[in-house]
């Protein structure tokens, strides 16, 4: 477990804090809360999620899976895809991307080197 | 947009760079980062590492092209592979690099929570220029 300083800790908050601020951010987060406060658009995000990672973890145990439960996947998927609330928020979301990989570039020609890569799991 | 909203955006776009040169100018001079460099650079000039992961390369090149025998190149692939990570330059480099994204990971979780949402994942430039 590291250690970081506090000048450290402020330094990485301060920075949290002003994308918090930005645009980007706030129309994702609020695109994400109507999301998340729509019983259906809940439900069928609870429901895609849990189907892909059943099937997931079913094909890398090496099971075959049927056409019916790839037709109930691609169904849902299409669904989300064309519901007003999620093409909202993968909208927020590509905004919010191009901004934090401005950012992140920043942080990274500072450094010379990749922060966002390092950062990621191996 | 009005022009007070195009001044607010254009103050926090410029808070938001001025704080992460910041973060990084603090990165670059902590004892974990110094450390890493300095492993890299070890790496970098080591000349018996710098064969080996030419050698490396040729046998995946080879593979990926699909010339020769590729048992061959599996085998001569994990023989090299095994000389190189029992180097002690490479060992001082893969260790220096776990501490480096540790460090890296602790100060992104910080980020992220004070941002409401993951940096890093999101920060990822995509591959195709995107």
């Amino acid at each position: 477990m590291i250690t970081l300083s506090d000048e450290l800790k402020q330094a990485a908050q301060a920075l949290g804090e002003s994308l918090r601020a930005t645009e980007a951010v706030q129309i994702y987060l609020a695109a994400q809360a109507r999301l998340r406060a729509d019983p259906e658009a809940y439900s069928l995000e609870d429901r895609f999620l849990r189907l892909y990672q059943s099937l997931l973890a079913r094909q890398r145990a090496g099971e075959e899976l049927t056409q019916a439960e790839m037709d109930e996947f691609y169904a849902l998927r299409s669904q989300m895809q064309r519901h007003p609330l999620f093409i909202e928020r993968d909208m927020a979301l590509t905004l919010l991307r191009s901004t934090f990989a401005v950012v992140g570039l920043d942080l990274s020609n500072e450094l010379g080197l990749d922060f966002s890569t390092l950062a990621q799991e191996a | 947009m009005d022009f007070e909203t195009t001044m607010e955006t254009s103050l926090i776009e410029a808070q938001v760079s001025q704080r992460a040169q910041t973060l990084g100018a603090l990165l670059r001079e902590t004892v974990e980062f110094r450390t890493f460099l300095q492993a890299s650079q070890g790496i970098e000039e080591n000349a018996l590492v710098q064969k080996l992961l030419e050698q490396i390369e040729s046998h995946r090149s080879a593979l990926q092209w699909g010339l020769g025998d590729t048992a061959e190149h599996r085998a001569a692939l994990r023989k090299l592979q095994a000389q190189l990570e029992a180097l002690p330059s490479v060992q001082a480099y893969r260790q220096a690099e776990r501490v480096v994204r540790d460090l890296f990971r602790a100060v992104d979780a910080l980020i992220s929570e004070a941002a409401g949402v993951d940096f890093a994942v999101n920060a990822r430039r995509s591959c195709c220029g995107g």
